[in-house]
């Protein structure tokens, strides 16, 4: 047997990759994101039966299989005419509730903490989570690891699996919720809001009584005046699994609400020749380039995006959080890219209470939770808030239920013009007269990561962990330096 | 105490996806063992397109961790299985600047936590040829490599079982 050290990077193929254009005088005169890309996804699924969709879409994506198998589960609704029961409805809402939580956890205390907590210019080699750790403490630790145990065994009963959920069938769900479980999960909730409110108590204790944090997070460098999209209820409230898709320009007004059957109206991709992977963008206001403010169709979606989309979080202490994060950052919208952080952590909490309030719905072991389809398949789409922003899956189909056509845009799509810009603006206000270091490019990738972005499905590439080059190029296009995480 | 709970809980993880050809190797590896070793209470078969938080939640409470998973190398050719050393892990410990944790790192966060984390890892890799195709079926060397790394993962498990 062969015993072999491996570079870390050899597993995947391909890098993504920031490129940095510095002018004469070493500023930055663009920079650009790219991703290696995995393509033909969407022609892979043609020519399957429609109802293979919920387990094939999930496999492009390690990190949120469960907004991919409900995405595709609503869209087979859809296709089969179908409307699932109301406790259907409701079980499928708290399995993804279980999700955000599960996902958002992640993304604070394993990316997001580092950089506050530890701090933005703090050594790379301790800014991590275990860094985090032994700043909160390993009981705190355990508490992150708990919740997010919890957070995984609700999907896991639900989903009939921890790892790849098989629960959506069109029409409703493959199985009830027995009292046992809903009881379990109602103990394991109401653990979780606690855990929620810490965090909230976290942010607050590290970011915002820090000046110099709320400063870095207000600062016109990690600003741009975009328009927002997410999916509200009824009340304009956040809602992760149905409602309307609302938009709201950079003035935070409202610009258009529609359902999600009329995506093609209102969204349109455009195409750089510099990357495989689009730039969706508002057809009703049009592509000029990568610029913000009202004149762009430039949108953002995803945790800060889903708060300025909305009037409001639908569970009290999610909307009380939702009140100071308006009134701390100087009302709506706000355009701080790092201000994601803290609406993450709100969606959390969110999330959290949603758990909680649909455990103790009397309905929610009702074991009506299938209606089964009886007409001819057509056409659908499905649409929830993936934790990464809005995920569209559209698929047609002939009147057997083979798939003829299918598209997906996917959360970090959606924000895929948002990023570059965000990724430009930060280089520009950091990098000044070539001068380069590790801090700097630290907190040019903190634009990037803000979004947390996830390239294994915008892509359709592979699950994991894909490394990240800074290429910096002086004015004559030499490379100048390559900074690699 | 049984002689039975003396023994090691063991989780076999494959990793891998399965529609990008050669990529799912790990996951029809695992699936093969599954035929060729009878069930037995101490050990868990799983298959997961995951990495590290997510790989965290599962691997807490064994034991030993045998995972399988693909690599594409010059230092292994498509179809050669190998086994990674344990410092190539440690290369690995940093945070990236993508999303989430690697694997290396989610171990010592886990243990950093004193949580019960496998005491032995073993990691096994077979050299793939392509991982960038969608496809749910290996090329042909990497074929051939699925039933000598479930024979190899099956004499592992039984070396632990005793």
């Amino acid at each position: 047997m062969k015993r072999i050290s491996i570079d870390p990077i050899t597993r995947l193929e391909g890098h993504g990759k920031i490129e940095i254009f510095l002018n004469d005088d070493g500023s930055v005169e663009n920079a650009f994101l790219q991703i290696p890309e995995l393509r033909g996804f969407e022609k892979f699924c043609e020519g399957r039966l429609a109802e293979e969709m919920p387990r094939i879409t999930p496999s492009i994506c390690g990190v949120c299989p469960e907004a991919h198998h409900l995405a595709a589960t609503k869209a087979l609704d859809a296709v089969f005419h179908v409307d699932p029961p109301g406790p259907a409805k409701k079980l499928r809402e708290l399995f993804y509730a279980a999700q955000f939580v599960h996902s958002h956890i992640a993304h604070f205390y394993a990316l997001a903490a580092a950089d506050f907590v530890v701090g933005p210019d703090a050594e790379p080699s301790v800014r991590n989570i275990l860094g985090v750790v032994q700043k909160v403490g390993v009981e705190k630790g355990a508490e992150v690891i708990k919740h997010r145990s919890y957070a995984q065994k609700i999907q896991a009963m639900i989903g009939g699996t921890a790892t790849r959920p098989v629960c959506g069938l069109p029409g409703g769900m493959s199985k009830a919720l027995k009292e046992e479980e809903r009881a379990e999960i109602e103990q394991m909730a109401t653990s979780t809001v606690e855990f929620a409110k810490f965090t909230q108590k976290l942010f607050a204790d590290v970011v915002l009584a820090n000046q110099e944090y709320v400063d870095l997070i207000l600062s016109d460098i990690y600003a741009d005046k975009t328009y927002y999209m997410g999916l509200v209820d009824e009340n304009n409230k956040v809602n992760f699994y149905d409602g309307k898709i609302r938009v709201v320009g950079p003035d935070g007004k409202e610009f258009v609400k529609f359902e999600a059957k009329d995506y093609l109206d209102h969204v349109s991709e455009h195409v750089e020749k510099w990357t495989y992977l689009k730039f969706p963008f508002l057809k009703n206001v049009g592509w000029k380039g990568f610029v913000d403010g009202p004149e762009s169709g430039i949108y953002r979606v995803a945790p800060l995006a889903r708060l300025n989309a909305a009037e409001g979080m639908a569970t009290p202490l999610a909307q009380a959080e939702y009140e100071k994060f308006y009134s701390t950052l100087g009302g709506k919208p706000v355009h701080a890219t790092l201000a994601q952080h803290w609406a993450r952590v709100i969606e959390m909490l969110y999330a959290a209470e949603l758990m909680l309030q649909l455990a103790k719905d009397p309905e929610i072991t009702d074991p009506n939770v299938r209606a089964l389809p009886t007409e001819t398949p057509t056409e659908g789409v499905g649409v929830v808030e993936a934790p990464r922003g809005t995920l569209y899956h559209h698929y047609q189909t002939d009147e057997d239920g083979v798939i003829t056509s299918a598209n997906l845009i996917v959360g970090t799509t959606n924000n895929h013009a948002g990023i570059c810009m965000s990724v430009k603006k930060a280089a520009q206000g950091l990098i000044k007269k070539g001068q380069l270091n590790d801090k700097l490019l630290n907190m040019v990738e903190m634009a990037f990561r803000a979004y947390d972005p996830c390239f294994g499905c915008a892509t359709h590439s592979l699950p994991g962990q894909m490394p990240l080059e800074v290429n910096i190029y002086d004015s004559n296009g030499e490379l100048q330096a390559c900074l690699k995480r | 105490m049984s002689e039975e709970v003396k023994r090691p809980r063991i989780l076999v993880l494959g990793l891998g996806n399965t529609v990008v050809t050669d990529d799912g190797v790990g996951i029809y590896v695992v699936r093969r063992l599954r035929e060729i070793m009878p069930a037995h209470p101490q050990v868990t078969i799983e298959e997961a397109a995951l990495g590290g938080f997510r790989l965290l939640d599962l691997v807490v409470g064994f034991d030993v961790l045998l995972v399988i998973d693909c690599m594409k190398s010059e230092q292994c050719p498509p179809g050669e299985i190998a086994q990674l050393d344990e410092d190539s892990l440690q290369w690995t410990v940093r945070l990236a600047s993508q999303h989430d944790m690697n694997f290396a790192t989610a171990m010592e966060f886990g243990r950093a936590l004193e949580l019960h984390m496998p005491q032995n890892v073993e990691l096994y890799v077979i050299g793939v040829e392509d991982i960038q195709t969608l496809g749910e079926k290996c090329t042909a060397r990497v074929e051939a490599a699925i039933e000598p790394a479930a024979q190899l993962l099956k004499k592992r498990v039984e070396a632990y079982l005793g």
